[in-house]
Formats: structure tokens, C-alpha cells, sequence
């Protein structure tokens, strides 16, 4: 066991364990280190944003560049702060609208195309056991949506109950692949502790 | 039996990570099968052209790297011993880069001697993801400006190689994906039209959910969380953190079972 004397290390063991002191119940120490983390993660965020994106805009592409269309640009994005301005926050609207529009208009533009594929691939010759429950799960599931039907009838009952198992085996798949997930972020964690920090060699 | 459900929550994380903690000191030697999946992701990749050159984009921030990470090393020793050309960046995913970086010099740069500028390049992460794919399809150094350490991207050499992305420039995209923007979006907005095969590598909450793109091959490939990294670790031959964890997942894993097994036991049994 070698103890690290890295500082980094230190601040990183200590925000772990306090962290995880939220496992035992709500108290003064987790509530400090989310609000450090909240506060730091802004912060940085912010600093990052403006240097890497905001200034080179603003001083580099326009200035230097002369690109003028980003004025443009620029101008869309001030608007946004309007909000704030409860008489003149009807302005904001304007670049969130463009934003909307351009963002709609360019998902529907590229999405129908994976969807498609996705449609296309579910009609599979029924010569395997794996095409034939595909087939079957893909109907049954549609059919314990389709919430206009009487479920009281037999057939439509029925059908929608082998959907609804078939939900629940695809959200219980879910469900073990993120509880696996999440398992292994913390011995992420705990490999740090006792690897990085306490020096023992796993 | 009632009392099974009544178990106090502290008890069973203190159980399991004791239990972790044991198996990390005393690992079992569990066997890691290599499955299908990993296999032919691995093969895709392998059998790209000589001289390829390949997008490696991580797409991703500190909170997934414990399961991305291992994949994205995995990918550069792939791509470093079959010498290709690599382009390393995203898009919205400022952190990815950046935890990236180290690697990225100690494995292309020391280890396998590729030369920045030459043999690969990293452009960082840029802005708004539907934006910069829309111009790099067109014009991939235009839609960059930059390079990772803020340096103009024309002067570079290799940037010759790649004047836009499409299948003629670009053998093959390997993205690691955690949320959005991710591969999703890569296949929307650049693989579904160029025909550039897509390799995936995923965190294991969002495997159940890319399966279909896998089955219906809009995905090339994919390594599916942690255990298809160790998977893709033992083919690369190289031995790092995924391999290394697969003992105390797959003993959580059998516990985490056993928790579920007595609450349900205590459910059935319970008095109504």
C-alpha cells in the first residue's frame, strides 16, 4: 500500500467519498461537494464556450476574417437575451423560431431515411425461430398500442397481452444493461480509490 | 419471507461493495468468450483497405469514459498496427477530445511513432453537430477552421487526404456514443448518405436500443459496453481496464440477480 501524495488524487478521493456518503442518507457533506461541482461545472462550461467559440466568432471570423454574414449570426444569438426583459421579451422569439424551424426542418429532411431502413429491415422471411418472434413481437407490440380497439375482445386482448410481455422483456433488458452500466461507472471509481489512492496494486 | 422486501437498501450496497472490493483483490480468471458482435466489428475494422484512412470520434464526456475509454484505446492500437490514416474529433462533445488527447499521444505518437499533421490528426470539438456535418460533407476543412491546439487545419498534410467526408476519402467512421449528438446522428446525417461504413462503440445502457441499427446493418459494427470492450481488448491483445473488470461485473451481476431473485421471492410470498 502506497498512500499517493498527488494533491489531484486527494481532491479526487475526498469528492468520491463525500459523494458517496449520499448512499447512507442526505447530509451537510454531499450537499457541499454537489454544490462545489454544480458551481465549478458552470463555470468552466461558461469559460470554455466563450473562448473556444464565442470570442474566435466575434474577434477572429469577423474581424480579422471579415466574414460579415456571422454579424448576422451574432445579432440572432443577443436577441435571445431579451427574455429577460418582460416588455421586450416577444424579440427572443424571432432566433428561437429560426432555431426551431432549422432544426425541424433538417431532422425531417435526414431521419425518414433511418426510420425507412429500420421499416424495411422488420419485413424478414419467416424461415427462422428468430424472424418468426421478431414478426410476431412487432405486431403484437403495435397492436397493445393501438388503444382505439376494445380490448375487451378476446383476439384484441390477447394480442396485446403478448405485446405487453414483449414490452416488458425489452424494458427489463433496459433495465439490467443500465444497472451494469451504472456498476461499472462506480468501479471506475472504486478503482481509483484503492488503485490510484491507496496504492494497491489490482 | 415478508422481510426480504424490508431489507435495508445500506445493507445491499454494503454487501456489493464489499463483494466488488474482494473480487478486485482476489480476481476469479473468469473466461471472456469473444462474441459474434465483437468479432465482426473487429474483422470490418481489420480488413479495411491498406492505407485507409478512418474517423475516430468520441463522442463523449468524463461520466462515460469508464466504459468508452477502454474501447477508444482498443480502436487506436487497431488502427495504429494496421497504419492508418486517423482523424480524431467530434462535434458537441467538448470533453471527449480533451480526455482523449492523452492517449492519443502516447499510443499513435510515442508508441507507434505517427507523426501529428503526417499520420493523424486531432481537430477537437466544434460546435452544434447537425451544422458541422452538414458542411463537412461538403467541405471538411472548411467546417473545422482548426486543429485541437488552435492551429489552422490547411497546413496540415493529411487534411489533403480528406477535402470532404464521403466514402471515396473516408474508409470508415468509429464512433463512441453515449447520448446525443451520437452515432445515431453520424448515421443520419453522414453515413446513411455517403455509404461510409459506421462502427459503434456503446455504453452498455444503450446497447438494447442500437440493436436494431445492428440487425438491420445501418451499423457496420458495434462493441457493446463494458464486456464488449474486454471482448475487444483480448482480440487486439492487449490487456487493459474493460478486461480487467470483467471478474467483478460478472459477480455484481450474479448478485445483482440474487437481490432481484429474494425481492421477488418476498413479493410472491408476501400476505395480501
Amino acid at each position: 500500500m502506497h498512500i499517493s501524495t498527488n494533491p489531484g488524487i486527494w481532491c479526487q478521493a475526498i469528492c468520491t467519498l463525500a459523494v458517496l456518503t449520499y448512499l447512507y442518507k442526505d447530509n451537510p457533506i454531499w450537499r457541499t461537494v454537489e454544490s462545489i461541482y454544480l458551481g465549478l461545472a458552470t463555470a468552466y462550461w461558461f469559460v470554455y464556450y466563450f473562448w473556444s467559440f464565442i470570442k474566435p466568432a466575434v474577434m477572429d471570423w469577423v474581424l480579422v476574417q471579415h466574414q460579415w454574414h456571422y454579424i448576422l449570426a451574432i445579432i440572432m444569438g443577443l436577441l435571445i437575451f431579451f427574455r429577460y426583459v418582460p416588455s421586450l421579451s416577444w424579440i427572443a422569439r424571432y432566433p428561437m423560431s429560426y432555431w426551431v424551424g432549422y432544426g425541424a426542418g433538417y431532422v425531417l429532411a435526414y431521419q425518414p431515411a433511418v426510420w425507412l431502413q429500420q421499416i424495411t429491415d422488420s419485413f424478414r422471411a419467416l424461415n427462422t425461430l428468430a424472424n418468426v418472434l421478431i414478426f410476431i413481437g412487432i405486431l403484437c407490440t403495435l397492436a397493445y398500442f393501438f388503444f382505439t380497439l376494445a380490448k375487451e375482445n378476446p383476439v384484441v386482448g390477447g394480442i396485446a397481452e403478448v405485446g405487453k410481455w414483449y414490452i416488458m422483456v425489452a424494458l427489463g433488458s433496459a433495465f439490467g444493461n443500465t444497472v451494469l452500466y451504472r456498476w461499472n461507472l462506480f468501479l471506475g471509481r472504486a478503482n481509483m480509490l484503492i488503485g490510484q489512492w491507496l496504492g494497491f496494486n489490482i | 419471507m415478508e422481510r426480504l422486501m424490508k431489507i435495508d437498501r445500506r445493507i445491499l450496497y454494503l454487501v456489493a461493495v464489499v463483494v466488488l472490493v474482494l473480487v478486485l483483490f482476489f480476481p476469479l480468471g473468469l473466461p471472456v468468450k469473444v462474441s459474434d458482435l465483437t468479432q465482426k466489428t473487429y474483422n470490418g475494422i481489420q480488413n479495411l483497405p491498406d492505407g485507409s484512412l478512418v474517423i475516430i470520434s468520441p463522442m463523449y464526456d468524463a461520466g462515460s469514459q469508464g466504459e468508452l475509454m477502454p474501447m477508444f484505446v482498443a480502436m487506436l492500437y487497431q488502427c495504429a498496427e494496421r497504419h492508418y490514416k486517423i482523424v480524431i474529433g467530434n462535434a458537441q462533445w467538448a470533453m471527449g477530445p480533451q480526455l482523449c488527447h492523452p492517449y492519443v499521444e502516447k499510443i499513435l505518437k510515442e508508441q507507434y511513432g505517427y507523426q501529428y499533421g503526417v499520420d493523424y490528426i486531432e481537430f477537437g470539438s466544434k460546435p452544434q453537430f447537425t451544422v458541422w456535418a452538414n458542411s463537412a460533407l461538403s467541405d471538411f476543412p472548411g467546417a473545422c477552421l482548426t486543429d485541437y491546439n488552435n492551429q489552422p487545419i490547411n497546413q496540415f498534410p493529411i487534411i489533403k487526404s480528406i477535402p470532404k467526408i464521403s466514402k471515396e476519402y473516408v474508409a470508415a467512421t468509429l464512433v463512441l456514443d453515449c447520448g446525443t449528438p451520437g452515432a445515431r446522428d453520424w448515421l443520419a446525417y453522414v453515413n446513411q448518405g455517403t455509404g461510409i461504413p459506421l462502427y459503434v462503440g456503446e455504453i452498455q445502457m444503450s446497447v438494447p436500443e442500437m440493436m436494431p441499427y445492428v440487425a438491420s446493418g445501418q451499423y457496420a459494427g458495434m462493441i457493446a459496453g463494458s464486456r464488449g470492450a474486454a471482448e475487444y481488448e483480448s482480440l487486439i491483445g492487449h490487456t487493459g481496464k474493460a478486461l480487467k473488470s470483467q471478474d467483478v461485473m460478472s459477480v455484481i451481476a450474479l448478485l445483482v440477480a440474487l437481490y432481484i431473485v429474494l425481492g421477488n421471492i418476498g413479493y410472491l410470498t408476501r400476505k395480501k
